[in-house]
C-alpha cells in the first residue's frame, strides 16, 4: 500500500476480551509517536467493531482495516 | 407492598449491583444503622479493584455479593447484611422489593436502571438513583409520584452503543466514593421523611465542580404521570442491549 | 513499570483519555501522604490506595476505636495504632502500594483537621479536611489557614463523631483531587469548601486577621 511506512509497533489482542483490547491498543499507541503505524492483530467479531471506532474517537486514523476467517489486522495512524 | 414496620424496627435498604457504588455505600448504610440486601451475580475481577474498595486481592474470582457481604460484617459490628447472588429481573422485582425502605441503585447498565425506577414507582418505594462515567457522577433521590423519578428525566434507554458503558470508557475510582456518599445521605435524608426529591446532583471531578439541576414530576411519564401507560412490568421492555460482550 | 496484573488493575483508569498508561504511572510513581486518619482520611487513604500511589505514608497513633472505622479498619483492629491497622488493610487491597508509618507534627490545626500531602517531585500541595457531625470542609491549602476559620465552618454542629456520609464525601473528594492534580500536573483550585448533598457553599476569606 502506498503511502503507509512499517509499523512502528506491533499490538496483538487475539487473546484478550473487551476492554482489554481497547486498553492495550491504547497503550501501544502511547509507545509510538505522532503519524506512526500502530499494527493490530484481532479476533472474532466484537474487537473488528469496536477497536477502528474507538481509535477514530480518540483522534486517531484507521488507515487499514483487513478482517479474515480468523484473525484480522488493523493498521492505525497515531493522531495528534 | 411495603409491611408495617414496628416503632423500633430498622430499615432495610435494597442495594442494586457490589461494584464502584455499591462498594462505597454498603458501609456507609450499615454504619447509619440500616440493614441492607446487595444484589449482585457477578464475581470479583482484578479491574473491579482499582475502585470497588470492599475487595481485597485474595477476593478475586469470589462473587462480589458475598465477598461484599462480609466485608461489611468485618468493618461494621452487627452489621446486618444479606448478599443475593442475583440480578434484578422484572419477573422477582416484586418480590425483592418486600419489606425494603429504601433501593440504592448502582447499576451500570441503563434496562436495569429503567426497571429499578419502574418497579419502585408501582410499589411506592423511595429510590435513590446514582450513576458515574469517567469523571462525571450525577445522583437523584425519587419519592415516587411526588418527586420526578428516573423516567421523567431519560424516558428511554439510549440505543446500544451510544453511551458508552463504563468498561469502554473508564472511570476515576476516588468518584465512586463521592456519588456513594451521596447516595448513602441521600437514602437516610428519605428515611428520615425528608422532602428529598426533585434534585440533579451532577459533581465533576475533572473540574472539581458541582452543581444541581432541579427537577420536577412530569405529568405525561410513562410510569408515575398522571395517565401511565406502564403498570406492570414487562420482561421485554428491560431486555439487556450491550454494545460489548464483557 | 505497567506489567500484565497492572494494565488488568488499572484498566478503568488507562481507558480515560486523561490517564493512559502514562496517568497511571504518574499515580503509581507519587508519593503522598495522610495525616490524621478520622473518617475522613480512611476515605481519602482508602481511594488513594486503590488507585495505585505509589508511596503513602499515614500518620495517626490514635488507636482504632471499638466500632471500627470507616471503610478501610475493621472493628477487630479496635485499639491498635490507626496508621498501622490502615497499613494493614491496604497492604491486602492492593500490594502495588509501598505504606510506611510516621510521627505527627504537633499544631492546631492538627486537632480538628486532616491533611492530604501531595509530595515528591512534580506537582506539590497540601488538601485539608475537617468534619464534625454532618459537616465536613474541605479545599487546597497553602498552610496557612486559620484554625478559627475552619472551626467557625464546623461550629453549627454540636455533634461529637462525624456523619459517615459527610466523612466519606470529605475524604474521597481529598482523593479526587490529589489524583486529579497528579494527573494534571498543575495546581488545583484553592479555598476551602463547605460540602452539602448538592452544591458546596464556598468559605469565605479569612475575617479573623491572625493568619499570616
Amino acid at each position: 500500500m502506498r503511502g503507509v511506512s512499517e509499523p512502528a509497533r506491533v499490538v496483538d489482542v487475539r487473546a484478550h476480551v473487551c476492554p482489554m483490547t481497547w486498553v492495550r491498543v491504547k497503550l501501544g499507541l502511547e509507545a509510538i509517536r505522532e503519524g506512526e503505524i500502530l499494527e493490530v492483530w484481532m479476533r472474532g467479531d466484537e474487537p473488528l467493531r469496536n477497536l477502528p471506532r474507538s481509535a477514530a474517537g480518540e483522534g486517531h486514523e484507521v488507515v487499514l482495516c483487513e478482517p479474515s476467517e480468523s484473525d484480522h489486522r488493523l493498521l492505525i495512524r497515531k493522531g495528534g | 407492598m411495603r409491611a408495617e414496620m414496628g416503632v423500633g424496627a430498622k430499615k432495610r435498604a435494597l442495594v442494586i449491583g457490589a461494584g464502584g457504588l455499591g462498594c462505597a455505600v454498603l458501609p456507609l448504610l450499615a454504619r447509619a444503622g440500616l440493614e441492607t440486601v446487595v444484589l449482585d451475580d457477578d464475581t470479583v475481577s482484578l479491574s473491579n479493584l482499582q475502585r470497588q474498595l470492599l475487595f481485597a486481592t485474595a477476593d478475586l474470582g469470589r462473587p462480589k455479593a458475598d465477598a461484599a457481604a462480609e466485608r461489611v460484617r468485618a468493618l461494621v459490628p452487627g452489621a446486618s447484611v444479606e448478599a443475593r447472588l442475583e440480578r434484578l429481573t422484572p419477573e422477582h422485582a416484586f418480590d425483592l422489593l418486600e419489606g425494603i425502605d429504601v433501593v440504592v441503585d448502582g447499576s451500570d447498565n441503563f434496562p436495569t436502571r429503567f426497571l429499578v425506577n419502574d418497579a419502585c414507582v408501582l410499589t411506592g418505594t423511595p429510590l435513590v438513583h446514582g450513576a458515574i462515567l469517567r469523571f462525571t457522577g450525577q445522583v437523584m433521590s425519587v419519592r415516587p409520584s411526588e418527586t420526578a423519578c428516573y423516567r421523567c428525566l431519560f424516558e428511554e434507554p439510549p440505543p446500544a452503543g451510544v453511551v458508552p458503558s463504563c468498561a469502554e470508557a473508564g472511570v476515576l475510582g476516588a468518584l465512586c466514593g463521592i456519588v456513594g456518599a451521596w447516595m448513602a445521605w441521600s437514602a437516610t435524608s428519605l428515611l428520615s421523611g425528608a422532602d428529598a426529591g426533585n434534585d440533579l446532583i451532577v459533581h465533576d471531578a475533572l473540574a472539581g465542580t458541582t452543581r444541581v439541576v432541579g427537577l420536577g414530576r412530569d405529568p405525561a411519564c410513562a410510569v408515575c404521570g398522571n395517565t401511565p401507560s406502564i403498570r406492570s412490568l414487562l420482561t421485554e421492555r428491560y431486555v439487556e442491549a450491550q454494545a460489548c460482550v464483557a | 513499570m505497567l506489567d500484565d496484573l497492572r494494565i488488568e488493575r488499572y484498566a478503568r483508569h488507562i481507558l480515560l483519555r486523561e490517564v493512559g498508561g502514562v496517568g497511571q504511572e504518574r499515580i503509581l510513581s507519587s508519593t503522598v501522604e495522610v495525616e490524621g486518619l478520622g473518617e475522613a482520611g480512611c476515605w481519602a487513604a482508602t481511594y488513594l490506595a486503590l488507585a495505585g500511589v505509589g508511596r503513602l505514608l499515614l500518620v495517626d497513633p490514635r488507636p482504632v476505636p471499638a466500632g471500627g472505622l470507616g471503610p478501610l479498619l475493621p472493628f477487630s483492629e479496635e485499639g491498635r495504632p490507626r496508621d498501622r491497622a490502615a497499613a494493614a488493610s491496604i497492604g491486602a487491597l492492593n500490594p502495588d502500594v509501598v505504606t510506611s508509618v510516621g510521627a505527627p507534627v504537633p499544631g492546631e490545626m492538627r486537632e480538628i483537621a486532616e491533611t492530604v500531602r501531595l509530595g515528591g517531585d512534580g506537582i506539590q500541595g497540601v488538601y485539608l479536611v475537617a468534619t464534625r457531625g454532618e459537616r465536613a470542609v474541605g479545599g487546597w491549602i497553602d498552610g496557612h489557614e486559620c484554625v478559627a476559620c475552619v472551626e467557625a465552618a464546623l461550629e453549627a454542629e454540636d455533634a461529637s463523631g462525624t456523619a459517615p456520609p459527610a466523612a466519606a464525601l470529605a475524604g474521597s473528594t481529598a482523593a479526587s483531587e490529589i489524583l486529579a492534580a497528579i494527573l494534571q500536573q498543575a495546581p488545583r483550585r484553592r479555598g476551602l469548601w463547605l460540602h452539602r448533598l448538592g452544591e458546596p457553599e464556598a468559605i469565605g476569606a479569612c475575617p479573623h486577621g491572625d493568619a499570616a
